[in-house]
Formats: C-alpha cells, structure tokens, sequence
C-alpha cells in the first residue's frame, strides 16, 4: 500500500467532487469518524462515554476538538487508537478508507505511530523516566520495522526539526535534564517520527506556561504544512482555538453539539454551549465580568436525557428534556440543538 | 556517573559495610553473652569436674572481663582469625569455610527458582489485572505465602521424593558418586571433574530442597512485581508506548518491567539474607550439611565463637548483596545517578 508521507505538498485533490455551492473545499480526508460510541464496565453496568460523535478531518486540516473535562475528548482520542482494551467501541473510524474498528490487534498496531500519532498532556509522565530521550523517540521508528541506524538518523533530524539544540548528543539525555517544553517537543517528535498521516494531540499544552504553549503549538501549526498531516487538537482552551484550527467540533457530556469553521464558530455561536463557553473566556479586547456557565457538568452515568445540556441552558423549553437534538445544518456549522441562537442574537455577547 | 565519582560512591558504600559488620559483630557478641548459662561448662562437657572447667574457662580466655574478651576477638578478627569453636575444636573459619558452599549453592538455587517464576507470574498477573488469571496468581501467591516451610519440606519429601521417586530427600549426593572437593560447591566440582553423572546427582539432591525453600519466597516476588508493574502501567509513557505502536511484550518489558525495578530488587536483596535463614529449616529437615546443622550446633552448645562467625559471614553476604542491588538500582534509574551524583559532589 503506498502511502504519501515525507514533505509531499498537500494539494487539492482534483478528484474531490465540485463542492456544492456555499460548501468548503476541503481535501480528502483522512479521517472520518461516524457514530463513534464508546463505553467502560463500571460496578453499575456499562458506561457510555461517548455516545455518537462524528468528526472528519482531511490531510492537512487542523480540527480542534473542545470541551470541558469529562467531556470525553480523552475518551475518543484513545478509541480512535483503540488504546484501551477495556473499552467498547463502536461507530466507523475511517483512516483513508479503512475502518480500524474492523482491523486485527496486529493491523491496528501497524497504524499507531505510523499512520496516527499521539500527543498526550503532561510531557512530566508521557516521558519514561528511565530511559533516554533517544530511545523513546527511536522506539516510534523501531516497533514498525526500521533499522537501528536509520531510526536514529531520522529521530536526530526530527528532533532537530523541532527545535532541541545539539540533538544528537541529547539523544543520550534522560527526561529529568529537560525542561517542560523541551519535554514536549520530545513527545511531539516521538509522536511524529514515523511522520503519522494524522496527529491526535490530547491537551498538549496544558501543562505548559503561556509562551511554551504557543512555542508547542506553533511547531505542531509548521508540521501540518511540512509533513501534510491532518491534526486533532483536544483542549478545554478556546483561547488556544482560535488563532491555530480551521474547523471545530465542540464536546459537550459525549456528543458533539456544535461543529463548524472557527471563524463563524467564534462569530456566530449556534449552540448555547458554545455561546456560553465563549462567554465564559477572558478577553483582553472586551470589559465586564466574565459569565460562567451555571451548573456543573453532566455525568456520564447520570446523563441527562433529551439534551444533556439543558439542566444547564437558558434556551431550554419542554422538548429538551424528552427529545434528542439531531445535528442540522445552519450556515456552515452543525448543530444539535432544537433552539438555537440565530445569528442576530449573538448568545450572551 | 563519572568513573571517579563511582569510585568514591563505591568507597563510601564500603566504610558503611565496614561500620555495619562491627555493629553485627557487637550486637551478636553481646547477645550471646547475655545468654545464661556457662560457657566454659558448656565447653568442658556435662561430666566435667568444676577443676577440668576452670581449665577450660582459662584456655579459651573466659576467665577474663568481657571488655577484654571482646577486644581480643576484635582483634582476632582483624587477622582473619574467627576464633575456635569451642565444640568441633577447629577455626570456625575452616568450619565455614567447608559448610558455606553448600547452603550458598542451596540459597543460589532457590533464588534462581524463585525469580523464574516469581517474576514472570508477577508480569503475567499485573498484565491480566482484574481479571482471572490475576485473581488466580494472587490466590497462589497468597497460598505459597500461608505455607509453613518444614511442613512443606516433609510434604514435598513424602510426595515428590518417596510416592514418585523422582529425586533423593536427603544428603548433597549419592553416596559412590564423588567428585574431588575444589570449590566445595558440589555441582560446580562436578562440573569441573568433567563428570556429568555426578552433576545431575548433585542437582537431583537440590532440586527439591531448593523448591521448597523457594515457594514462601516467590509469594512475596509475585506480589511486589505485580503491585509495582501495575504501578508503572498506568503511567503515561505506557499509553504513549502503546501510541507508538509497541508490542505488548516490549510494553510490559521496556516500559513496566523495566521500571519496576527497584523495589524488585530491594525485595531480592531482603530476601538473600532472610533466606540464608530459612536455609537452616531446609537443611536440617533435608539431611544436607551448611549452615543448619552448624548453627543448630552452636547455638546448642553456647559456641560463642562459631555463632558470631557464622552471623559475621551471612551479614557479609547481605550488605555485599545490599551493595549489589544499590549498583543495580543506580544503573536501572537515572534519577537514583543524579541523587548519588549530587550527594557525592555536596
């Protein structure tokens, strides 16, 4: 199977069908994840975590996924890997074409690293304090098959690529004689080296201070161009959002609620979650009190039903609490919600 | 770690080992001392005559304060001179020195059988958590910890020894089959009078009692590389392990086994001393010379001399062995080199 990886320029794909009018053109995507439900055995009988999330992302797209936590962003990054076995899931997950879901443990061990990557939140433990930074990154290139010498070759040059100064010496360092960024740019190389057609990135930079944060998330901006992969941002941080998606999916207790370009997303909230999760981000450009939302999360165990959100909104009327909103198209956004905010209310802004 | 900075760590680590044994040597001396009943009687035998026991208690200079006794073996023991047993009438080092190798051979095989299967009973559990095979390891674990050694010694005779008679119950060797004594380590003259035979008659006479003194001992393995692979799997670098697409086995080896080994090999470090105690149990119940029948001897007879030797020696095998896992552990973990690296530099 040949698989374009390397510095390829991400074109457009003339073999996309002519958008409809109104509709991006977006490449062909990488991923395109339907219905993704996933559960966890608990005392109390299964669990759903997720329960029916939709998400497409083409080579060279960057998609933030946000919520709050307990949201499930975790959760569905480490399905989509089919990470933990103690997981159930179910729904499509489609890596150019192929559904994981239907893949052997060893076909599926084949695309981790390879052809998905992932990026975890604290460098402090995604990092094996026992072993040297070289081996960690060169483990990436040597499970899927690559010789010693070229798995070191290529980790030096990516290390490199990222930003480590002197990288083939600190190859022999340990985690503990790095600094916090540099530990994410570790993690970030090690997630990658095998120059992965996707990079699930779970909260990078939310262990990190203001200005490594933006150090992190540029160098992962640079590698969708350079390498043409498609990217997952999961963070609970819109202020992170904005200046790094094109499109973004917001989470709310397992579900997506809202999916849309950032720039309507952030201009036009449709889904009052959206709204006040917005309303509720410090501006440096805007005075007043910032506006929480009320209430708390809901529990996966204890979900709401109806709209999970509606314990929470302000919009909420009968139907809410008995019907399931369907996502529906407004503009260039998605959403799943049965009163949404037109554009001329503006939600709580 | 820099070769000299190793050196200085390897020099602090001895006077500390150097500062352990006279605290061995004196807590020891003092306890037998305090033990009642009187040596030089004990020495001179049941039948002697108050007259044979004053000689007795002169000849080996009983008769003085036990300031000066235990200066003078202080400094008996800076010549390498352990003293003379006062039962066998021989230096307890030559005693030692011909029993040691057996108990050492007996301890060695045991350990070997207990990290064999200790450790990967241990990974298998921690692998399979919360579910049966796990459930069944801890079961066995918990069961081979409840085992008193001498009823399984006798249990392991009578089944394994008598009903299959698949190995001896007794003794160190056939008794025709000899191999000229070089090392005292029975297997390993065999082995160098190049006689087979001998060599697997010398295994068959330990295989057994190096099994039984194993299993209480594989309990504890079973449970610490269990608890601690557990530990270690949750932690992130083993879903980035798993991101990468490793295998479970590198997983489990380079990213959990790996980073357990520390408390492991604190734990076989322990377990080194507290098994050259269970050794006497074993011995004794099996027939086979060591450390057993000598110790049950001496401490029989008040032998001042050849208990405080033998303690001397297991406490030298310890704190070497303690010095062994600290080389272990400062090899396994970077941050234990930086620690040492640190303390070495202040």
């Amino acid at each position: 199977m040949s698989r374009t990886k390397g510095l390829d320029i991400v074109s457009l794909n003339t073999e996309v069908p002519v958008p409809a009018p109104g509709e991006r053109v977006t490449p062909r995507p990488v991923l395109e994840v339907s219905d993704l439900r996933v559960s966890y055995p608990t005392v109390a009988g299964p669990v759903e975590i997720v329960s029916g999330f939709d998400l497409t992302v083409a080579k060279g797209e960057r998609v933030a996924l946000v919520g709050e936590s307990g949201s499930g962003k975790s959760v569905t990054a480490r399905a989509l890997l089919r990470l933990d076995h103690r997981a159930t899931v179910s729904g499509r997950i489609l890596l150019d074409g192929t559904d994981l879901l239907t893949l052997s443990g060893a076909e599926m061990r084949a695309r981790r690293g390879r052809r998905i990557g992932l990026m975890l939140q604290d460098p402090m433990t995604t990092l094996n304090p026992v072993r040297t930074i070289g081996s960690q990154v060169m483990e990436a290139l040597r499970v899927h098959g690559v010789g010693r010498a070229e798995a070191r070759r290529r980790s030096v040059e990516t290390l490199d690529m990222l930003g480590i100064p002197d990288a083939a010496r600190r190859m022999r360092s340990y985690p503990h004689e790095f600094s916090g960024g540099m530990r994410q740019r570790v993690c970030l190389a090690m997630a990658i080296v095998a120059h992965p057609d996707l990079l699930i990135a779970d909260e990078p930079t939310t262990a990190l201070d203001v200005r490594v944060q933006e150090q992190v998330l540029s160098l992962i901006d640079s590698l969708v161009d350079e390498i043409g992969m498609g990217v997952v941002l999961i963070t609970h941080d819109l202020g992170l959002v904005a200046g790094f998606a094109d499109r973004v999916s917001v989470m709310y207790a397992g579900r997506g609620v809202e999916r849309g370009p950032v720039r309507e997303l952030y201009r036009t909230p449709r889904h009052p979650y959206t709204a006040g999760l917005l309303a509720s981000v410090p501006r440096v450009d805007r005075d007043g009190a910032l506006a929480p939302i009320a209430g708390s999360p809901a529990q996966p165990a204890s979900r709401p039903g109806g709209c999970a959100f509606h314990p929470r909104c302000a919009r909420a009327e009968s139907d809410c609490a008995t019907v399931l909103p369907e996502p529906r198209r407004i503009g260039a956004a998605d959403v799943a919600c049965h009163h949404p905010l037109t554009a001329a209310e503006e939600g709580p802004r | 770690m820099s070769p000299s900075l190793l050196a200085r760590y390897l020099g602090r680590r001895l006077a500390l080992l150097v500062t352990t044994l006279w605290g061995v040597v004196t807590i020891v001396f003092l306890l037998i001392k305090a033990i009642p009943g009187d040596e030089a009687q004990a020495a001179a035998g049941v039948t002697a005559t108050p007259a044979q026991v004053e000689v007795v208690r002169q000849r080996l200079g009983l008769d003085e304060s036990i300031v000066q006794q235990y200066l003078a073996y202080l400094g008996r023991l800076l010549h390498g001179d352990l003293g003379t047993s006062i039962f066998t009438f021989q230096p307890v080092l030559g005693d030692l020195q011909q029993l040691i190798p057996y108990t050492i051979e007996l301890v060695g095989l045991a350990m070997v059988i207990n990290l064999t299967c200790g450790v990967p009973l241990g990974v298998w559990a921690a692998a399979r958590h919360r579910t049966r095979v796990d459930n069944s390891v801890r079961l066995a674990a918990i069961f081979c910890g409840a085992l008193p050694t001498f009823w399984l010694a006798m249990i392991a005779q009578t089944l394994i020894g008598r009903k299959l008679g698949a190995v001896p119950i007794s003794g160190v060797s056939t008794l025709g089959v000899e191999v000229p004594r070089r090392t005292g380590f029975v297997t390993v003259d065999s082995l160098l009078a190049g006689d087979l035979t001998a060599f697997s008659d010398a295994l068959a006479h330990l295989v057994l009692p190096a099994a039984v003194l194993a299993i209480p001992f594989m309990s504890f393995v079973i449970r610490v590389v269990r608890g601690s692979m557990i530990t270690a799997l949750e932690a992130d670098h083993v879903t980035a392990a798993r991101a990468k697409g490793a295998r479970e086995r590198t997983v489990l080896l380079q990213h959990g086994l790996r980073n357990a080994i520390a408390p492991v090999s604190t734990l076989i470090g322990l377990q080194v001393g507290w098994m050259m105690g269970g050794a006497v149990m074993v011995e004794t119940v099996f027939s086979r010379p060591g450390f057993g029948s000598y110790l049950t001897q001496a401490v029989a007879h008040k032998d001042t001399f050849a208990v405080i030797g033998m303690v001397l020696v297991v406490g030298v095998i310890v704190t070497f062995v303690g010095l062994a896992v600290d080389l272990v552990q400062l090899a396994a973990d970077p941050r234990v080199r930086l620690l040492e690296t640190r303390r070495a530099s202040a």
